[in-house]
């Protein structure tokens, strides 16, 4: 039997909802993100209080890369050197440089935090999750003018081509002001299963579940 | 099938000059481009940093446009990219030839109200503004932008390799690079990571990086050509956002998946460039990896002495000047280096090393854990 690369698990978040694998999972958006992001976090009954010191960004990755690895398939299964991480997004880390712009701009009120500074690079989320689920493969971010199916199905098809990975998470991490939209999903080589192609990400993306 | 890939033409604009020819002169004249200047904003830093002074600049750029709508990151971007383009002949135009460009922040300098009355807000968005460099280089494909720290332009060489060797496009024109301004000076300031003078790689006494803007662009091409791009791989230390796993762990295996994917050994490796920002936990980890492969007897040295750190230009622009090493036999000091400040023997050079280069490991790491090399030399 053949395999190819199949989109194993998806996590999809937005301002309408959260599904994991398609199904409606812990709570719904509501009101503002930080605090929402709170309590995902306090519904995924984990332990871990790097949590509190990660940009808004970089939480939301958390909690996408949990509800797809949480229960250790994924990481029992391949090496951690042959599990890579990639993501995109459009607005960068621009929600955390907005807010280390503002202690910079006024002279009067100066005070640039280095814990603050470190989030102002978008793969941060991809070392964040590195850490947590211990992977230590390819690692890449790409930015794009909107969510861009066929650049990552590019991109993640060269990637198991080179055959220095044998899974992948990846996906779209995008989060501007209050706006987030998260298409989170892990790949494999697999005999059966939803294609790596750009049609079906497509689907996945525009799916009202 | 699977194409190989060659590096057709490349690029350099930085305060050493905006030929690749002239950076190199300079470096193998022991010319820095770093200097103690002052960073215009509410703080007017001081700091030693390496800034492509304003009048070359847009004298330059008024040279080859007319069109004066661009932003600072945008019009050194055009610069280098302008001139690796027109010497390789290649057709930016058409639709198998990609463009990747490879930054950390962009148009940064636009969070400032009214810095480009000009132009579009949008523009903060990095995909925008490559989009608007692709444009002018009347490209149609959508561009990729690599934003991973300080290994993108190592990523954005590895990136444009397999998009050609895996024969979606026929050539790639990567560029990339970073301003230096209060926002970015600010931030590693906040970090004690920045040097008041030069740096000092792999030096006793060093104490932090430079910042500095040198943007680097490479065609790289299915046609051959007298340089190769052999292989190259990335990988997270998985340990700490922003500080090297001490054992270089990570890093080592960003190197043993490159030199797999390149088919070539230790053995094979004649001079190793490396990140060597000069901070002490960066070169003790890379020492540690290079030790630990084998690579402590190979040539090894850092280029930021001459550019400072330019970020997402680093990987590109130190790429390119060890292909003039490999062209010209001749693997340039490593400037601000004099007493051995790491725990490995690794071999730093400290003067202009004639010595046929015919592979080159280049490395690089960054914020986030991550890394990456990638393996280059003669065809």
């Amino acid at each position: 039997m053949s395999t190819q690369l199949t989109i194993s698990k998806f996590v999809r978040m937005n301002n309408a909802g959260l599904w994991l694998n398609g199904e409606p999972v812990l709570t719904q958006p509501t009101g503002e993100i930080k605090a929402y992001l709170q309590q995902l976090y306090s519904q995924l009954g984990v332990q871990y209080p790097k949590f509190y010191k990660m940009d808004s960004l970089c939480q939301l990755a958390y909690i996408g890369a949990q509800l797809l690895l949480k229960d250790d398939s994924i990481t029992n299964l391949y090496a951690s050197s042959e599990i890579g991480a990639v993501f995109a997004n459009k607005a960068s880390s621009l929600d955390t440089d907005r807010r280390f712009h503002e202690t910079i701009c006024d002279s009067e009120a100066y005070f640039p935090s280095p814990a603050v500074f470190v989030y102002t690079l978008p793969s941060i989320m991809s070392g964040e999750i590195a850490i947590s689920e211990g992977i230590k493969g390819e690692n890449n971010f790409l930015v794009a003018a909107e969510f861009n199916p066929h650049q990552q199905v590019e991109y993640l098809t060269n990637l198991f081509a080179t055959k220095q990975v044998q899974a992948c998470v990846a996906g779209w991490v995008e989060l501007d002001f209050e706006n987030f939209d998260v298409l989170m999903y892990i790949v494999e080589e697999q005999t059966t299963g939803i294609q790596l192609s750009t049609i079906e990400l497509k689907q996945l993306y525009t799916a009202k579940f | 099938m699977q194409h190989r890939v060659y590096l057709q033409y490349d690029n350099i604009v930085s305060p050493l000059g905006f030929t690749t020819a002239d950076n190199f002169t300079h470096v193998l004249a022991g010319k820095s481009g770093l200097a103690t200047t002052t960073i215009a904003g509410a703080q007017a830093l001081q700091v030693c940093a390496g800034i492509v002074a304003n009048g070359p600049l847009q004298n330059a750029f008024h040279h080859i446009s007319s069109n004066p709508a661009y932003t600072r990151f945008e019009k050194l971007c055009i610069l280098s990219m302008h001139q690796a383009i027109s010497n390789s002949g290649v057709d930016s135009a058409s639709p198998r030839t990609a463009v990747i460009i490879s930054t950390t922040k962009g148009n940064i300098d636009m969070l400032y109200p009214n810095s480009y009355p000009s132009i579009p807000a949008e523009r903060l968005y990095l995909a925008s503004a490559a989009q608007a460099i692709a444009k002018y280089f009347s490209s149609n494909n959508q561009p990729v932008v690599i934003s991973n720290a300080c290994i993108s332009g190592v990523m954005a060489i590895v990136t444009g390799m397999r998009m050609i060797k895996f024969g979606q496009y026929d050539h790639v024109i990567a560029c990339g690079g970073d301003i230096i301004n209060e926002f970015t000076a600010s931030g590693f300031q906040s970090f004690k990571a920045l040097s008041d003078e030069p740096s000092k790689p792999f030096d006793k006494d060093r104490t932090g990086l430079n910042l500095g803007e040198a943007f680097g662009t490479v065609v790289l091409s299915k046609t051959p050509a007298d340089i190769e791009i052999f292989g190259g791989a990335a990988s997270n230390d998985a340990n700490h956002i922003s500080g090297p796993s001490r054992d270089g762990s990570g890093l080592k295996i960003a190197i043993n998946k490159a030199l797999t994917d390149s088919g070539k050994s230790v053995m094979d490796i004649d001079f190793v460039s490396a990140h060597g920002t000069a901070t002490p936990y960066n070169d003790e980890m890379e020492a540690i990896a290079l030790d630990s492969l084998g690579l402590a007897e190979k040539p090894v040295n850092s280029l930021k002495g001459y550019f400072g750190h330019s970020l997402g230009g680093a990987g590109l622009v130190e790429t390119i000047i060890s292909t003039q090493t490999i062209r010209q036999g001749k693997i340039p000091a490593t400037l601000g280096y004099h007493k051995h400040g790491v725990s490995r023997p690794i071999s730093v050079v400290r003067e202009t090393l004639s010595k046929p280069t015919n592979h080159v490991l280049k490395t690089a790491s960054g914020f986030g854990g991550c890394n990456a090399a990638l393996i280059f030399g003669k065809a």
